[in-house]
């Protein structure tokens, strides 16, 4: 007993100078614990999370194995799926976040993990029904859930709830311009010219009219038969940047400017 | 007689022009105790007051003296918030909570100049402070850093007193794990509302999440040490600063699971989602920009966005986004976990956040005119050289390759006359950026050599030594080959023609300091 305080004491003094230690460091730390409590579910399950995210996958693997023994093996799904998902085996990594969320229905991340998973094994439908999900159970959505699920639900030719999808982040979130760009690029595929330039008018505003916004709103004043108004947006782009510090992106941006200013709008058809 | 008539009809109304009762104050009343009272997104237009307390509204004025305009408060994620609007670019005012008609003239701020501008004392003061939050940091029960922060905050103000003649700080800048161990709102309070009360409340905070703001992971006591209390169930002792999560709302801040109330960070501080001060809207406050006068400040999510692919790549198109429209003359960018880094315990080569970072941002901050980048995590200073393109673990760089270079051919210091250029003279182009670990504004690691075989809570023999960083002179106290183990912060002075950083130690000394001029 007094060896095992003992050891005890310099495990805690190890967490106090850890504090926040590197995923090497992690690992000795809890490889150190699991010699002491060999039959911690949780302690297994945290350094099989370490060993996914560092990509010692075999080794997470008997981690994983371990747990399972160890408690409730549904407890391990979340990590299990995960596992599988960084062998990018996506189709094996459903039935175990699905375990996972048997016993936590309302966890965000297996929902956004099992949409994820599904989106890659192509089933589309019920990682539809995982992000519905995964919206109606998160606090705080971010920028990039809104984008993945539009490009899900566009990637199987529902454009029209893609979009509507984004103009619900868009009201979550606010004016947003990855969201606003992709919906604009929606729009514009669905024929929706008009609306696709209002929304571009409004990202305009957004990004002060820079040079990467003009050469997109160029190309939709071009294929709205206004030759003349692409003209002067990438005129006035190219001026705004010529006076500008140069930099390697404005560079960049400056010589494909002057590519597009040397192509007038094609003519339109009739 | 027409024109005497005319002068009686002028006299007469200038009289009661004179004389008219004008119309009440709305300021009548009492100034008012606060708990915590601090300011948020200050800009050339607007300002934000937080306090909690009683009070539930603030009036304002630019004479201590007469305060004439009233802004009701309401309450937001615990707190009462005041929102001012309709201000004056560069101007400073006083405010009461409470709504008095007078008040304590400490009691007051500065807006920020328009955007472009310079302030009218022709430079912009920059406080940045990584890793200060030691004051509620706590081991088995008992504090373990009690006072440090306040010793580095001390250094600060006497530099500032004797060598920067007590100029305002325009702007306090976190690099994150600024309340230690979990980042609850208590441990708020001790490490950051009761350590800086006077400066938060005169000039806006923006901070950036550090991984002890997000919370402990848990451990189960009696694995370890069976005690009564083990019969009933397990006994969880968390762990700050673990969290693997790209979730807020998974905030867990005692190892029991998620809190209630979601990150504490998130709830205590107002941050500009939507650009309400100069930058594109991000659409999170995990990650924002805003525009002070010349300078234009990004703060990124190092420790939730980061870890997760989809969150990673919205926040680096984003980051490509606002600085695509930026046009300020300088730019700095904050956030946790170093680019480039050999602290104890904390090593750029291994730790993913690290290499996460370097590799999807450090592109975009070279291509995209980035000055300055500020990060803490690791408990000392390390600065970088004048770098472009260097993206890959430390073995990789090369000072001939990646690094601005003086006239013999060795790295530029940044200092007299090896300044360095906001466009450089190699490439013609605003390319290249410093970067600086400073987090040692709570507590500084000491050398204690790791035995063999051990890498935990020790020093490895290359410590402090990322060939990335500038180099010290080994006889200065503290100093490594490639940083410098000493507690301090970070000065930032921003003029319109120069930028100027300095590492300003517990004794006001600056151990450090280069210029980018333009």
């Amino acid at each position: 007993m007094i060896r095992l305080l003992g050891g005890l004491s310099a495990l805690l003094l190890s967490l106090h100078g850890y504090g926040h230690a590197p995923d090497e460091t992690t690992f000795a730390r809890l490889s150190k614990l699991m010699e002491a409590a060999p039959d911690s579910q949780s302690l297994n399950l945290q350094r099989a999370a370490l060993q996914i995210r560092s990509g010692h996958l075999a080794e997470a693997e008997q981690d994983l194995a371990q747990a399972a023994r160890l408690g409730d093996s549904r407890q391990t799904g979340l990590q299990r799926g995960l596992l599988a998902m960084a062998r990018s085996d996506h189709h094996m990594a459903i039935a175990p976040l699905t375990d996972y969320l048997l016993v936590h229905p309302d966890d965000p991340t297996a929902l956004l993990n099992r949409a994820r998973a599904r989106t890659r094994s192509g089933e589309t439908e019920a990682a539809w029904r995982d992000y519905e999900a995964f919206f109606r159970v998160s606090s705080q959505p971010q920028p990039g859930d809104y984008i993945a699920a539009a490009t899900l639900l566009d990637a199987t030719g529902d454009t029209e709830p893609a979009l509507n999808l984004l103009d619900e982040g868009l009201t979550t979130l606010g004016k947003q311009p990855q969201l606003l760009r992709m919906a604009i690029e929606l729009d514009q595929r669905l024929g929706r010219l008009s609306a696709a330039l209002e929304r571009s008018s409004a990202l305009g505003v957004l990004l002060r009219h820079s040079g990467d916004w003009a050469l997109t709103h160029a190309r939709l004043l071009a294929a709205n038969g206004q030759g003349d108004e692409r003209q002067q947006v990438l005129e006035r782009a190219r001026n705004q940047l010529r006076n500008l510090r140069p930099t390697p992106a404005r560079q960049a941006l400056l010589a494909r400017l002057e590519q597009a200013l040397s192509r007038r709008a094609a003519p339109l058809p009739g | 007689m027409k024109n005497l008539i005319q002068l009686l009809a002028a006299l007469a109304l200038l009289q009661a022009c004179t004389t008219a009762p004008s119309a009440p104050s709305p300021c009548t009343g009492q100034s008012t105790p606060t708990e915590r009272l601090f300011l948020q997104q200050v800009t050339a237009t607007s300002a934000i007051i937080r306090w909690r307390g009683e009070a539930a509204s603030v009036c304002i004025g630019q004479s201590a003296d007469s305060l004439t305009q009233r802004f009701d408060a309401s309450t937001v994620n615990g707190h009462m918030t005041a929102q001012l609007t309709g201000l004056q670019a560069d101007t400073r005012y006083f405010y009461a909570i409470g709504g008095a008609g007078t008040t304590d003239p400490s009691f007051t701020f500065t807006t920020a100049p328009e955007p472009g501008q310079v302030p009218a004392d022709g430079n912009t003061h920059i406080w940045l402070l990584g890793d200060s939050g030691t004051q509620t940091e706590q081991f088995m029960g008992r504090f373990t850093h009690p006072g440090e922060a306040e010793i580095v905050k001390q250094g600060f103000l006497k530099y500032n007193a004797d060598q920067a003649d007590n100029e305002p700080v325009d702007l306090l800048l976190l690099l994150g794990d600024n309340a230690y161990l979990e980042g609850t709102d208590a441990q708020w309070q001790g490490a950051y509302f009761d350590i800086y009360p006077k400066i938060i409340r005169s000039v806006a905070t923006w901070p950036t999440i550090g991984n002890h703001e997000m919370g402990a992971g848990p451990l189960d006591v009696c694995l370890f040490r069976p005690m009564p209390q083990c019969e009933e169930g397990p006994v969880m002792m968390a762990v700050g600063g673990i969290s693997e999560s790209a979730d807020p709302a998974s905030y867990d801040s005692n190892g029991d699971g998620p809190d209630e109330g979601g990150l504490p960070y998130l709830s205590i501080f107002d941050l500009p989602s939507r650009g309400e001060a100069g930058g594109v809207p991000s659409g999170t406050e995990q990650y924002y920009a805003f525009d002070y006068g010349n300078v234009h400040v990004v703060s990124l999510d190092s420790q939730l966005s980061n870890r997760d692919d989809a969150q990673r790549r919205a926040m680096r198109d984003w980051l490509v986004d606002d600085l695509s429209r930026n046009t300020l003359d300088w730019t700095i960018v904050i956030f946790h976990h170093p680019v480039y880094s050999k602290g104890e315990n904390h090593d750029s080569d291994v730790e993913q956040a690290e290499i996460d970072m370097r590799e999807t941002f450090a592109p975009v901050f070279e291509d995209y005119g980035v000055d300055l980048v500020f990060n803490g995590h690791a408990h000392s200073y390390e600065r970088s050289w004048y770098l472009h393109g260097h993206h890959g673990k430390s073995d990789t760089f090369s000072a001939a390759q990646h690094a601005e270079l003086n006239a013999d051919g060795d790295p530029a210091i940044g200092q007299g006359e090896e300044s360095y250029q906001q466009i450089s003279s190699g490439s013609g182009k605003d390319d290249k950026a410093i970067y600086t670990v400073a987090g040692s504004a709570g507590k500084a690691d000491e050398p204690h050599p790791c035995k063999e075989g051990q890498r935990l809570g020790c020093t490895l023999p290359d410590w402090l030594m990322h060939p990335a960083h500038r180099t010290f002179d080994p006889t200065v106290s503290g100093a490594r080959p490639h940083g410098i183990a000493r507690r301090g912060s970070v000065v930032v002075d921003a003029t319109a023609k120069t930028l100027t950083s300095r590492f300003i130690d517990e004794h006001g000394e600056v151990l450090d300091w280069f210029v980018i001029e333009r």
